[in-house]
Parts: structure tokens; C-alpha cells; sequence
């Protein structure tokens, strides 16, 4: 093989792994590209496959538009990346992952945009020393999607199976197949050349085809899971559902948390009427996968043809709490609601779906028929009348608007209630009030309470209960002055200072709250709050001299008292307080996980791992404890449990912290290509200074200095305090000149 | 008279309809005394401390989210973990605030879980005294709703059919204090106050009365003051100083206190 070959090798592994790298990823890799040609990037955008940067060169400002869209590697890409320069009054550079042809050239020369096609962008990359990284992440990617070491032996089965890949990408699944044809007779037991022909079958739905494809790659490699999973999928495809639960066991034996295959075997379970089975396997994807939207939301499909609505309906509440926007769990939430009966509740739940997709007819019309259910016949007629305007042609709506109508018309308006002079009437709109409130119908709560201050403008319970349903609305600047006659009127007044203080932190003047509450410091909820706003504020004395009522008496002020002790740094204290809560109270994980990180910080490491395990014992999907157990295992030198413990919390909970502390116990093992991974990952979770100074030390590691000083500024610019970066910062500056 | 909510029509004074009050799902929503849920969560998020390792740019020490209650509720009783289940029940009520002791005054947090999980792990008979203290806490919600809606101006039947059926669970509930001597004196004092609030004053006072007599602690304060406050609802001032007077000023508490300068600003 020549150079060349190689050359080519590799700027087309490049440019694949450019095109199917994630999307902040390419983001990041495209800012890192141009800071290295001497740009300072200032401003970065994605939106699909195109990044947006802005950058600026002695003086000159640039949009750059780095775009893998094949549509943009045209004169029309050239048009919109000097439109939109122009409209910001930067110079264009347009950067493709895709070929360009000579029309195009000429244009980019002609409108003066800068132009780096594929083959520039290669170029590129390499020059600038981005190669090294790029190729190991991809082939790091071939490892884990083919689960094996072997890299390609011969480059015409390569380059066939990379056209197919290329092929499949872009919708040309017929092109594909002949080029996977000749690769299978090229090599006929490669069993991934055999699964993207059977992808390609499945995309042309020819799903005999695809299942003797699939077939072939599970003769070749039968402990797939992947190849199990697609099987599954192409037997659901041939209606051969009994099959097709079975591929998805085959496929959960050898990956038991694949995610597809659980969430499609118990999919198939239920579509063959097992639902108790359905519903043992999605409680199992929830056990490792606890926050998992489409889980939660089957898992409630399965319980409301169970008939275990009340159940189903906490599954749905739960998936809505994850997104509070998704509309399925919302819809799920009201259908069942409608089903149990509850007709308020249903028109609430309706609500909230009608608020998170506003656009759509179908959710209006849903909603109108739960308000008519509930006699809300005014609000229905509006609700059918929206939904036909969004969808003119939906006869149900304009039916539904009819009928509404006409129960208008055919409704008397109740007699009017007794003489509004009555002794205690005005304490009567209140209870009216309450009641409507507890019925989730704020609105006509607001009248009758409004009723009632204008018999008795000094009402502190009136007012009180306004302020409550202006809360509950949203209302907070009118909840303020309606509080007013409650601060000094009420026969609890720390109550209306709770509630004024309560609306000064939800719009974030939290000094005003805690001044609100200064002379009601007798009240424990009020002691409480402030308590918490000094401690939140740095000043943990403050805190505990508020906090002296004796132990035992409220467990959120015993906590907080723990809490403060910790941040003064009285962990003996600390440390005596949380183990007698957790005796009060039993196995509870977070109490022990609490006394064990303040046992860590009195340095009783064994004591505080004991705690954890405990902690675990009695919650074992707890990922905090899993990560502060694999702290304690890594400050003790155990790296290698700690790394379990890290990836027992990632498995919970894929938070950036985690991935940090894995990478940390990767490079105390000297593993740098899977710290490097792990720190990776928690950048593309969260762009924060720890993750890219952790990057920095791993360059370090590997004497790149240079890289390592680039990576540090980069956290510096995020977070200038931080000190760490700050030597690391210093130290390869050394470093790099005495180089 | 109409009902509010469906405009039906309605007996003199009653404000809403047995229909529209069955559509209520949360009962805890006709308390008048309910705390802003998100300061409630401020204080709840304080669990789970999260230690950190490496170079880290501000504390060395975060909280995370903890556990999510009621997906452990479900897992705990599906798997019948009971001495968990008793831990999680009484650390949840006893962190919404719900003390031992019942005064009538309490102000709850507004969350939507709690009534849930009472209605769910009220009936579940365990052992222990645990399971006792948070039996006692769920009575005492209970008894609060027997209170609340005992001042409400809604249908009568509605409303005997709740008291009688809230009265019943919040007894039920304290009488799994029994075996547990010190609980079952704080059980039976807040018993006493159930029975003040459905019209029973002198078998409560009766109750207290025993509670309290021979001795004066911290603990029988607690009766003397409830027996204080009953006397004060049945109108009888004068002996509601003299109990209050049998309090020593040392032994006085916060609450002791504010009831006191209140009685003696309506004189």
C-alpha cells in the first residue's frame, strides 16, 4: 500500500467522522480548528448540522458558517453564508464536510466568501494537528458499535463498505446494496457488511431480504445484541411477533440494558396481550434506566389497560415532571384523568397539554370536550372555536362548538346567592374561594375573593387567599400588593411575610425576602428560610444562630443545622446530628449519605464508606452515593472500585460531575485514552471550566504543552478564579519555554 | 342558594354541591393554612450531599437531587421492603412538617404526593415504633381535614360522611401507637383535640385532664396547653388562664407563649 493510499484512507475516515460526529461535538471541534488558525472565536451557534462562529483576526470580524449539510456544498450555500455575514457586517467563510464543484468555486471567488471544501477541510485538520484526536474518537466509535479490534484489512472492501455507509446516509439505500453485494462477496463473513444490507432492505421495506441479511450477520457473529435487536425489529416488519419478542430476549442476553430491545420487547409483550409480563420488563428498563421518558410513558400505557389508572396516571405524572413539555405524558395524564372521572382535574391536566403545543387542533379539541364534560360550557365553545381554527376542516370541532351553543343557550344562571349585607358574607366569598381553588378554577376563585374584599377591603384571610390564587395562577406582581392588608391585619402575619417572601424568591430579589421576613423570626418556617438564604450566602454562623431549636423537633431544620455545621466546617458536629437523625429515622439513603460525606470530611473514611454502603444497601439506584462511595474508594487509592462506583452513578444518571470523577480515577490509573473519554464526555454535557482543565492535565500528561496551555486559557476564560487552572496554567507556560 | 362551581341548586348556606366536592382530588388543598410549594423545595433539596474529587472550580462540596419519593415508594412496596417503607413514610411526613403533636394551627407545604401517600400506606399494618411515630403523623392529617372541613359551608352529607370517615382514620391511625408508651400519650392528646374540633369538649378535657395530672414536665406542658386551647374554643376564658397559669414560665415554649399574649390582647 502507498502513502497515498494511506493519505486517502485517511482524509476519508476523517470527513466520516466529521459527518457523523454529534453535534456539539462538531460545534467544538470547528471553534478549536479556527482558534488554532489564529481566530479568536467569540460566539458560536448550532443549529442542525451548521455551526455559526464568530471570530475576529487583527482586527477583522468573520462569520464562519461550517455547514455538513450536502445541500450547502453548492452555490446556494454560498449565497446563505454571505447573506448571513453581510447581515452582520462580517466577512464570510464558509467551511463543507462534502466535495464542491467548479460553479461553485467561481461563485465563492466572485462574492469574495472563503471557501474550505472537504478536501481543504482535511487539509485543514491536518495541518492544525486535529487528525490524532479525531481518529481515535472514530475509531473508538467503530469499537464500541462493531465490538471488535479488527480494523479493515483491504482497501477495496473499505472503500465499498465506506461508499455504502455514505450511500445509507444519504437516502440512496439502492446504490448501497450494490456496493454491500460486492463487499459481501468480497468478504462474506464480515458480519457488519451483512447488517448494513440489511438496514438497506429495511429502509427499501424489503423485509425478506432484510431478515436473510440479518440472518447471515447473527450466523456470523450470534452474541450480537445489536444484530439480535435488528432482527427483532424486521420480524415486527413480517407481523411475526412471537419471533420477534424472541430476538429481543436473544438480544437483552447478551446487552441486558440495551435500551431499544427492552423498551420494544415489552412493547411486543404488551401487542400480544402480555401485559403483566409488558409490565415486569418496563419496570426493569426503569431500574436502569430510572428517568427514561419513553419507559415511564409505556409503563403507564401498559397500567391503564390493567386497570390500574391511579397508578398509571402517577407513571404519566412522573414522565411529565422529566419534560414538563412533553405533550405524550401530559396527554396521558389527561386521558386518564377523563377515564377516572375527574372531570376539573381533566380540564387542568388538558390545560397544561394545550400549553405545551399550543399549534395543535387535535389537544384543543380534547380539551373543549373535557370542559363540557365539566359543564365549563363557555370555555368548551372557545376551546372548539380555536381548535377549528387551527384545523378548518375538523368536523368534530365545529360540531362539538354547535352542541356547546346550543347548552348555552339552554343554561339558567342560577339565582343570585343571599343579601351580600349579611353578617359574615364577606367570610363566605372566601370559603367560596377556597373551595373553587381546590377545584383548580382560579379564575372564578379571583371573583368571589374579589367579592369579598370589597365587603371587607381589611380582610387578612381574604387577602391571603388572593395572594394564594394569584400565586397559583403565576400572578406574582399582583400577589404582592394583594398581600398588603395580610401583613398587618392577619391573625398569623408571619404568614403573609412567608407568602410575600416566597413570591421575592421566585423572582429572584431574594434580599427583599429575607428583609421581609426580619420581624417574624419567631415563626420556624421564617427562621427556617433565612437560615437557608444565609447559608446559601456563605455565612454559616449566621445561619446557626438561627437555628437553635433542639433536635428532633423538625427534621428540615435539623438537616439544615447539619448542613450549616458542614459549611463552617464543624464536621464533628455535623457528623453527631446526621447520626442521630439516621437512627430516628431508619435506613434512609439520604441521611446516611449525608453522615457519611461529613464522617469524609472528619477524615473517618471507613465509617463514612460503611454509611454509604448502607445507603446504597437500602437504595441501591442512589447516584449520589455511588458517586460519593466512588470518592471515598478513590481517596483511599482504590481506583479501580471507585471507577465501578462512578460508572454504577453514571448508569443512574449521566450528570458531568460523574464523568469528571471517572475520568479523575481513570488518570490516577494512568489510563489517559479513557480519561480523556470520560473528561469528553463531561464537556460535551457541560462546557465548564473543570472538564476542559481536566483535558488540560491529560495533554500535559502527554507533553503536549502547548495543547495543554490552550485548554487551560480556555478554563480560565470560563471560570477565572479557578486556581487550579490557574498553576496548571502557569506550569506549561514554564514548561512550553523551556521546551 | 347555588353551588359555586355548577350553579345547582343547594340548601341555605351551603356553598357547593356533593357533586363538585367529590371532584376534589387533593383534600389537603381545602386547608387554609398551605405553604408556597417551591420554598417547601427549597428546603427539601437540602438532602444529598455530593462530595467532589480533582480540581474543582468552586466548592468542594454540592447537593444533588437525592431520591425521587415516589418512584421509592413504588419500588419499596412492590417489593414489600417494609423496614425502608417505614423509614421513607415517616422521614417524608416528618420533613412536610407534620410533628407528632396536632395543634390545629399547622401550616403544611402544598404537595401533591402527600395526600397520595397517605392514602396509599395509611391501611398497610407494620410493627414498630416507627411505624407507629409516622401512623401518628398521618392521623394528625387526618384530623386536620376533619377541622378544616368542619368550618366549610358545603353540603351536610358530604361533609358528616368525610369527618366521619376522617375521624375514623386518624383513630385508627393513633391507636397503632398503643405499645409505644410515650407516643401513645402524645397520640391520645391529639385524639383529645379530634374530639374537641367534632364537638366532644369534655371528653377531651377529660382526656388531657388525665394526661396532664401529677406531674409538670416538658411533655405534660404539651397537655396543659392543648387543654388550654380547648377550653379557649368552648368560650371559657377564664379557665384557660388558670390552665395556662399552671405552666411554669421556664417550661413555656414559642407557642405557649404567642397563645398567651393572644388571650390576654383580647381581654
Amino acid at each position: 500500500m502507498t502513502d497515498v493510499d494511506l493519505e486517502a484512507r485517511l482524509d476519508a475516515r476523517l470527513v466520516r467522522t466529521i459527518k457523523e460526529m454529534g453535534p456539539e461535538a462538531y460545534r467544538a471541534l470547528m471553534a478549536q480548528l479556527l482558534q488554532r488558525m489564529g481566530l479568536k472565536v467569540t460566539a458560536a451557534a448550532l443549529t442542525d448540522d451548521v455551526a455559526f462562529l464568530e471570530g475576529e483576526r487583527e482586527g477583522a470580524k468573520y462569520l464562519v458558517m461550517a455547514s455538513r449539510r450536502p445541500e450547502h456544498a453548492s452555490e446556494e450555500g454560498v449565497r446563505i453564508a454571505k447573506e448571513k455575514a453581510m447581515a452582520e457586517g462580517r466577512a464570510p467563510v464558509l467551511i463543507l464536510a462534502h466535495a464542491v464543484d467548479g460553479r461553485t468555486t467561481d461563485l465563492a471567488a466572485r462574492e469574495e466568501v472563503s471557501l474550505a471544501d472537504r478536501e481543504k477541510l482535511t487539509l485543514l485538520i491536518r495541518r492544525y494537528e486535529l487528525w490524532h484526536q479525531l481518529t481515535k474518537d472514530a475509531d473508538q466509535v467503530i469499537l464500541e458499535r462493531e465490538g471488535s479490534r479488527a480494523l479493515p484489512s483491504a482497501v477495496p472492501f473499505d472503500t465499498l463498505v465506506q461508499r455504502a455507509d455514505e450511500d445509507l446516509r444519504a437516502g440512496r439505500n439502492r446504490e448501497a446494496l450494490e456496493s454491500l453485494e460486492a463487499a459481501v462477496a468480497l468478504k462474506s463473513e464480515h458480519d457488519v457488511a451483512w447488517r448494513m444490507k440489511a438496514n438497506a432492505h429495511y429502509d427499501l421495506e424489503e423485509w425478506d431480504e432484510a431478515l436473510e441479511s440479518v440472518g447471515q450477520a447473527l450466523r456470523i457473529r450470534p452474541g450480537d445484541p445489536t444484530t439480535w435487536y435488528m432482527a427483532g425489529v424486521v420480524l415486527h416488519r413480517l407481523g411475526k411477533l412471537d419471533q420477534e419478542l424472541q430476538a429481543y430476549e436473544q438480544a437483552l442476553r447478551y446487552a441486558r440494558r440495551l435500551h431499544p430491545a427492552l423498551l420494544n420487547k415489552g412493547a411486543t409483550q404488551f401487542a400480544l396481550g402480555l401485559r403483566e409480563e409488558a409490565l415486569r420488563t418496563f419496570d426493569e428498563m426503569l431500574r436502569y434506566y430510572p428517568r427514561d421518558p419513553q419507559a415511564l410513558g409505556n409503563r403507564a400505557l401498559v397500567l391503564r389497560s390493567l386497570g390500574r389508572d391511579q397508578e398509571a396516571l402517577e407513571a404519566y405524572e412522573a414522565q411529565a415532571s422529566l419534560h414538563p413539555d412533553d405533550v405524550a405524558a401530559l396527554m396521558g395524564k389527561a386521558s386518564v384523568l377523563s377515564e377516572m372521572g375527574h372531570l376539573l382535574e381533566a380540564v387542568d391536566a388538558w390545560k397544561e397539554a394545550v400549553a405545551a403545543d399550543r399549534k395543535r387542533a387535535d389537544l384543543w379539541l380534547r380539551l373543549a370536550q373535557a370542559e363540557k364534560a365539566a359543564g365549563m360550557l363557555d370555555e368548551a365553545k372557545r376551546s372548539y372555536q380555536v381548535a377549528e381554527s387551527l384545523d378548518i376542516g375538523l368536523e368534530e370541532a365545529r360540531q362539538g362548538e354547535e352542541s356547546a351553543e346550543a347548552a348555552l343557550s339552554a343554561f339558567q344562571p342560577p339565582s343570585d346567592r343571599s343579601s351580600p349585607r349579611e353578617d359574615g358574607l364577606a367570610q363566605k366569598y372566601v370559603d367560596a374561594a377556597l373551595l373553587l381553588q381546590a377545584l383548580g378554577r382560579s379564575e372564578e376563585a379571583l371573583r368571589e375573593v374579589d367579592r369579598a374584599l370589597e365587603i371587607e377591603p381589611r380582610s387578612a384571610t381574604a387577602a391571603l387567599r388572593k395572594a394564594g390564587i394569584l400565586m397559583d395562577m403565576g400572578r406574582l406582581e399582583e400577589a404582592v400588593p394583594a398581600l398588603t392588608p395580610a401583613l398587618k391585619e392577619s391573625p398569623y402575619p408571619a404568614d403573609a411575610a412567608l407568602e410575600l417572601e416566597a413570591i421575592s424568591y421566585r423572582m429572584g430579589r431574594r434580599d427583599e425576602g429575607v428583609r421581609v421576613l426580619k420581624p417574624h423570626l419567631e415563626d420556624p418556617e421564617a427562621r427556617k428560610r433565612t437560615a437557608l438564604a444565609e447559608a446559601s450566602a456563605g455565612r454559616p454562623e449566621a445561619a446557626l444562630e438561627l437555628l437553635g431549636l433542639p433536635e428532633g423537633r423538625d427534621l428540615s431544620h435539623d438537616r439544615l443545622r447539619a448542613l450549616a455545621l458542614m459549611s463552617k466546617g464543624d464536621h464533628a458536629q455535623s457528623s453527631e446530628l446526621l447520626a442521630k437523625l439516621s437512627k430516628a429515622y431508619g435506613p434512609s439513603p439520604q441521611l446516611l449519605n449525608d453522615l457519611a460525606v461529613s464522617l469524609r470530611m472528619e477524615n473517618r473514611l471507613e465509617e463514612a464508606e460503611e454509611a454509604l454502603e448502607r445507603a446504597i444497601e437500602a437504595e441501591p439506584r442512589y447516584p449520589d452515593a455511588w458517586n460519593n462511595l466512588g470518592c471515598l474508594h478513590y481517596l483511599q487509592g482504590a481506583f479501580e472500585e471507585g471507577e465501578r462506583a462512578f460508572k454504577e452513578a453514571i448508569l443512574l444518571d449521566r450528570r458531568p460531575a460523574f464523568m469528571l470523577h471517572l475520568g479523575m480515577a481513570q488518570l490516577a490509573r494512568d489510563d489517559l485514552d479513557a480519561a480523556e473519554a470520560s473528561f469528553g464526555s463531561a464537556l460535551r454535557l457541560e462546557a465548564s471550566a473543570e472538564a476542559l482543565n481536566c483535558l488540560g492535565i491529560v495533554a500535559e500528561r502527554r507533553k503536549d504543552n502547548a495543547r495543554a496551555l490552550e485548554l487551560y486559557e480556555e478554563a480560565l476564560k470560563r471560570a477565572p478564579e479557578f486556581r487550579d487552572a490557574q498553576y496548571n496554567k502557569a506550569r506549561a507556560k514554564a514548561a512550553l519555554k523551556v521546551g | 342558594m347555588a353551588c359555586v362551581a355548577c350553579g345547582s341548586e343547594t340548601k341555605a348556606g351551603v356553598l357547593m354541591c356533593k357533586r363538585c366536592l367529590e371532584g376534589i382530588l387533593d383534600p389537603l388543598s381545602l386547608l387554609t393554612r398551605l405553604g408556597d410549594p417551591t420554598a417547601d423545595l427549597r428546603l427539601q433539596q437540602l438532602g444529598s450531599a455530593m462530595m467532589r474529587i480533582g480540581p474543582v472550580a468552586s466548592s468542594g462540596l454540592e447537593f444533588g437531587e437525592g431520591v425521587e419519593p415516589a418512584l421509592r415508594l413504588r419500588r419499596l412496596a412492590d417489593k414489600e421492603e417494609h423496614a425502608q417503607l417505614r423509614s421513607l413514610v415517616e422521614e417524608y411526613l416528618a420533613s412536610a412538617g407534620l410533628a407528632l403533636h396536632l395543634w390545629g394551627d399547622e401550616r403544611l407545604p402544598r404537595r401533591a404526593f402527600l395526600w397520595r401517600l397517605v392514602d396509599e400506606v395509611g391501611p398497610l399494618d407494620l410493627r414498630g415504633e416507627m411505624w407507629a411515630r409516622a401512623s401518628v403523623r398521618m392521623g394528625n392529617l387526618y384530623s386536620l381535614m376533619v377541622l378544616a372541613v368542619s368550618e366549610l359551608p358545603v353540603d351536610d352529607s358530604w361533609r358528616a360522611d368525610f369527618i366521619k370517615d376522617s375521624a375514623s382514620s386518624a383513630l385508627s391511625l393513633y391507636s397503632r401507637a398503643k405499645e409505644h408508651r410515650p407516643l401513645w400519650r402524645v397520640a391520645q392528646s391529639n385524639t383529645a383535640m379530634l374530639r374537641a374540633w367534632t364537638g366532644r369538649t369534655e371528653d377531651s378535657l377529660r382526656i388531657l385532664d388525665e394526661l396532664a395530672s401529677f406531674r409538670v414536665d416538658k411533655e405534660t406542658m404539651h397537655f396543659s396547653l392543648k387543654r388550654a386551647m380547648v377550653l379557649c374554643d368552648a368560650g371559657r376564658h377564664d379557665d384557660c388562664l388558670e390552665e395556662l397559669a399552671r405552666i411554669p414560665e421556664e417550661l413555656m415554649d414559642a407557642r405557649t407563649k404567642r397563645f398567651r399574649a393572644q388571650l390576654e390582647a383580647r381581654r
